[in-house]
């Protein structure tokens, strides 16, 4: 009796899950499906909120179907299935798969052309134009959160380790040495940490020591690049957490984002971490905190290079049912998140960057980041210099996969299984056979 | 067998198997085709380009020394939960066996970790270990132990082990002690009088007639740790650190899903096939010769 | 082992205190984990990163609970939902799971018991061969189904792919061959059709079976991980065992341990709960679904 009542009632709750909400009939639908959680997610949902008050003739429904890598999976599976969502939010590692498959999805140059809707490429800072743009200037997608690495410091363990806070480490060497000494003066339990280690340790690092990760202009010149990062500038960052991890100057906590606990708890006295993180930090860390440009190595570059941008954009998929006024809905919807308003919200509430100049010079012209000391560090770090081949990003596809090469060589370099140049020669090794893999399946494809 | 007597009726046999038939060529059926048929593709992830490439992804996956290590470390860390939860399990069986009172009553408590999620199992088991402040890992740190499953292989090794065994032995323990049970107590008596001492007797005469058990029970443990424990890895370890803790499902579900790696993850799908369809095999011989005993 | 079988003690004296000594160590064993994990969830975190943790309970435990149910792992790495939602999920898909595949097992063993019909035996190894397709072996080809089905992240897609089930229509088919064929001569006797036979006879009898049957599929349901993994994405889905795997940190750095050994008391409390009120029918079901 009991079971069957309780079957009951749970086939209503799978009937109501599976129809459609027949109230809205009256307006054309337009999905996003978005990958990030916390305060980024609450704030999306409330642009999504304003922008179906603002019309009548659209309904913008933003889902979160599970963190970036399931949300790709579940979106390449409803694409096959010919039903995607009109706009998916793809994180940076993802970029290189989607530009290798053009046409799985409509340029958002192209999505607002067609709508008539004013769109400028231009409006965009540079290294997120250079990101998402085809060589012809075509934006593929558009940036929204935008984020690049950066150093935050613990000032109240500089303090207590003797160290002024004021004056933050600027070189590699700076940085193991006030890490040796906080762990000398058992000011925390460890000196320095990461998140996304590839991202930061690889990536980043790369960039600003204008080195390259390939052949063919870091895969933007073509899918036929060959990765040679296995030279000694890399291994030297790689033997330098090794031996760093020994007496916890480092510690290293795990391949994506977990290792800010580790600095909110006050374990660690600096982190590398997203500049997207700042808020968060601000909210958890019960001390006072400044934030640093990612270190460098003096003898290997004397004047740093920008940084490259990650983050997450959003792309439009195609698909064959589309019709000319779910494209305008798209393009409208768009255009209201790429508002610098919007922007400007999103960058203050979460600790994202503004995404286009206007919404940068907004910020600056009120004054935020004097009353928000360090909140223009990324933004200044991402914009420095001129960009050389090898700091205006890379495209590689199956590059989620190669992150987590990288990481699986380097853990095993933590462990002493192997060198720090075994861990990047093994690494290339496998990240080729992989490129090679994806060329070979999707040079059929275009 | 069969039944003698039937009903006549022609239609309502299919009627009465149309919902298991239809949910079984849906869900099963369609799915496992189509990873057959994947396994011999090599494909992009939209599937817009579809290249026949025959058995070239069994032979990539085949002469990946990745692979091949995560499959040796599949069959050491099965053959390491089967070990870890059978040995324990007859020796409390071998010992409840003998007591007259409180069978019951232990047979309940002990039976208790079969009923939880293998995930839960190891965040229990996890959060025991966790360095510095696990009730275990706290006095291993004691002693000089420096013990660190985040970033130790073997002590992330240890961990998932002993969380999967842990969850088997009460299930291994109940059917040793049926086993047991149901072994003539005449047999050992028997023995007794000729003078065998106890530990030969239970070698000799008890071990053996207890050997149906014994192998279904290997079986059965070999095709949970080889599957169930996904869970756990994936709850406590991710694989990681390094590849250390990375079994043949866990590298399946990495590459098809995070990697969208359709062509290798399919044939090593295909390769998990044969080899459940050698456990079920082997399982249900088995059982044939213990149905006509 | 060997050594204490072996020692030289009088039988009696041996009989008397090894055996209990040895079941009460694996009791030890058995609960030890599941105490700790007890006590975690009745103390702040500040209390149980001061190690050693204290081995007695503690004064939150209104508190942890109150806020696992209520509010989720919101404070953690992850927004994981109110731990209540997760488990009516995990509830529903138990549930579910049980009755549906107790109800499309006796029908579909019924059938090929009862009647004699063109491919009876095709259809009875077409659900014997499922045994040997298990998720593990499918993954990516049965997301793609579910999506074309449209359903990713609906109960429906939880629930009805796992419904078909070779073992419970094995169990019943082999129940199905013991009823006496009298019973059934009776029965075409007094003019009564297969589904009164099926409802009047074969259902009474059935009732220990569907009992012992409920009781493992109950802790097959709620205890599933790669599925729900795969099909239940979004957090509102989330089943109970899935959003606790979340709340834990991998890189070991705090995360909140009263928080997650709360979740997971919450998670083993309803199959422990259920095996343990229901031990007569949980020690048949296991020996019969295994045979």
């Amino acid at each position: 009796m009991h079971t069957r009542r309780t079957l009951l009632a749970a086939a209503a709750v799978a009937g109501l899950a599976l129809s459609p909400a027949l109230a809205q009939q009256a307006r054309t639908p337009i999905t996003m499906w978005i990958g990030v959680t916390g305060p980024a997610q609450e704030e999306i949902m409330r642009y999504a909120q304003e922008f179906n008050a603002s019309q009548t003739q659209f309904e913008a429904k933003v889902e979160f179907r599970g963190q970036y890598p399931e949300q790709r999976a579940a979106a390449f599976a409803a694409f096959r299935a010919g039903n995607p969502p009109h706009i998916m939010q793809m994180f940076d590692a993802g970029t290189g798969d989607m530009f290798a498959l053009p046409r799985a999805t409509i340029p958002v140059s192209e999505v607002m052309q067609r709508a008539g809707v004013q769109f400028d490429p231009a409006a965009f800072i540079g290294p997120a134009r250079g990101y998402y743009s085809r060589p012809d200037g075509t934006m593929n997608s558009l940036p929204f959160n935008v984020s690049t690495a950066v150093m935050f410091i613990n000032d109240d363990i500089f303090t207590k380790a003797g160290l002024d806070p004021s004056k933050p480490p600027r070189t590699w060497p700076e940085v193991i040495a006030a890490a040796n000494q906080i762990r000398e003066r058992n000011a925390a339990e460890c000196g320095f940490t990461t998140t996304w280690l590839a991202w930061t340790m690889l990536e980043q690092y790369s960039a600003i020591h204008d080195l390259p990760l390939s052949t063919e202009a870091n895969g933007r010149g073509g899918l036929n690049a060959v990765l040679n990062f296995n030279d000694a500038p890399r291994a030297r960052m790689v033997q330098t957490l090794v031996d760093a991890s020994r007496n916890k100057a480092f510690q290293y906590g795990g391949r994506s984002n977990d290792a800010n606990a580790l600095f909110v708890a006050g374990t660690c006295a600096m982190l590398i971490q997203s500049s997207g993180g700042h808020a968060a930090i601000a909210r958890d860390l019960k001390a006072k905190f400044s934030v640093a440009p990612m270190p460098f190595w003096p003898d290997v570059i004397a004047e740093p290079k920008n940084s490259i941008v990650g983050g997450a954009s959003l792309w439009v998929f195609n698909a064959p049912n589309r019709s000319a006024e779910e494209l305008r809905g798209v393009a409208q919807f768009l255009a209201f998140l790429a508002r610098p308003e919007t922007y400007v919200r999103f960058a203050k509430a979460t600790g994202f960057l503004p995404a286009t100049n206007a919404a940068f010079q907004a910020m600056q012209a009120e004054g935020f980041f004097q009353q928000n000391a360090g909140r223009d560090v990324p933004i200044l770090q991402l914009t420095r210099g001129t960009p050389t081949a090898n700091s205006a990003g890379y495209r590689f596809g199956r590059w989620t996969e190669i992150r987590d090469m990288y990481h699986e060589e380097v853990e095993r370099a933590l462990q002493g299984q192997q060198t720090a140049q075994a861990a990047l020669d093994n690494t290339v090794r496998r990240g080729n056979d992989a490129l090679r893999q994806f060329e070979r399946s999707v040079g059929a494809a275009n | 067998m069969e039944r003698k007597v039937v009903f006549p009726q022609k239609l309502l046999p299919y009627l009465l198997l149309a919902p298991q038939i239809a949910i079984t060529l849906v869900f099963f059926f369609w799915p496992a085709g189509q990873a057959i048929w994947m396994s011999t593709l090599l494909q992009d992830p939209f599937g817009f380009s579809v290249q026949f490439v025959g058995l070239e992804n069994f032979q990539a996956v085949l002469q990946d020394p990745a692979y091949l290590s995560t499959m040796q470390r599949t069959f050491l860390f099965s053959f390491g939960v089967t070990a870890l939860s059978m040995i324990p399990a007859l020796l409390l069986a071998v010992m409840a066996d003998r007591v007259v009172r409180g069978a019951t009553a232990y047979k309940t408590i002990l039976v208790v970790p079969y009923a939880i999620a293998p995930a839960v199992a190891g965040a229990l088991w996890l959060f025991l270990f966790q360095p510095s402040i696990g009730t275990i890992a706290y006095p291993l740190r004691l002693i000089g132990i420096d013990w660190n499953p985040r970033i130790d292989g073997t002590d992330a090794m240890i961990v998932v082990l002993i969380a999967s065994a842990w969850k088997q032995i009460g299930y291994n323990f109940l059917f040793f002690l049926a086993g047991l049970q149901s072994i003539p107590k005449s047999l050992i008596e028997a023995a007794a009088i000729d003078g065998a001492r106890e530990i030969r007797r239970f070698w000799t005469i008890v071990f053996p007639l207890l050997s149906p058990t014994t192998f279904f029970l290997l079986i059965v443990n070999l095709t949970y740790a080889f599957f169930d424990t996904f869970g756990v890895i994936h709850a406590v370890t991710q694989g990681g650190p390094g590849k250390s803790t990375e079994v043949l499902i866990y590298k399946a579900w990495y590459d098809g899903l995070i990697a969208q790696d359709l062509g290798r993850s399919s044939a090593q799908a295909v390769i998990l096939m044969f080899i459940v369809i050698g456990l079920t095999v082997i399982q249900f011989r088995y059982i044939e010769r213990k149905v006509h005993y | 082992m060997a050594a204490q079988l072996d020692t030289p003690m009088t039988k009696s004296v041996r009989r008397d205190w090894v055996p209990h000594l040895v079941i009460a160590i694996g009791i030890f064993i058995t609960a030890f984990p599941l105490w700790v994990a007890f006590v975690a969830s009745t103390l702040s975190n500040p209390e149980i990163a001061q190690a050693p943790m204290p081995l007695l309970p503690g004064d939150r435990a209104a508190a942890n609970y109150g806020e696992a149910l209520w509010q989720g792992g919101r404070s953690g790495r992850i927004m994981t939902p109110p731990v209540w939602e997760m488990m009516f999920n995990s509830t529903v898909m138990a549930l579910s799971i049980a009755v549906g595949k107790i109800i499309i097992s006796i029908l579909s063993a019924y059938a090929v018991v009862f009647f004699r019909f063109p491919f009876r035996m095709a259809f009875f190894w077409m659900i014997f061969i499922t045994l040997m397709l298990p998720v593990e072996v499918r993954i990516v080809p049965t997301i793609q189904v579910i999506t074309n089905l449209n359903m990713m992240n609906t109960y429906a897609g939880l629930t009805i792919p796992l419904i078909a089930s070779a073992t419970a229509t094995l169990l019943f088919r082999q129940f199905f061959l013991t009823i006496p064929d009298e019973l059934v001569e009776a029965a075409k006797i007094d003019g009564a059709g297969p589904m009164k036979f099926f409802r009047d006879v074969v259902l009474p009898l059935s009732v220990t079976n569907i009992a012992a049957l409920f009781v493992i599929l109950f802790l097959y349901g709620w205890n599933q991980y790669l599925w729900p993994l795969l099909i239940g994405t979004d957090a509102r889905m989330q089943t109970i065992v899935i959003g606790m795997s979340k709340m834990i940190d991998s890189a070991g750095g705090p995360t909140d341990w009263n928080m997650v050994m709360a979740t997971a008391i919450l998670a083993l409390l309803p199959p422990v709960l259920v095996v343990v009120l229901m031990q007569r029918w949980f020690v048949k079901g296991l020996v019969e679904t295994e045979k």
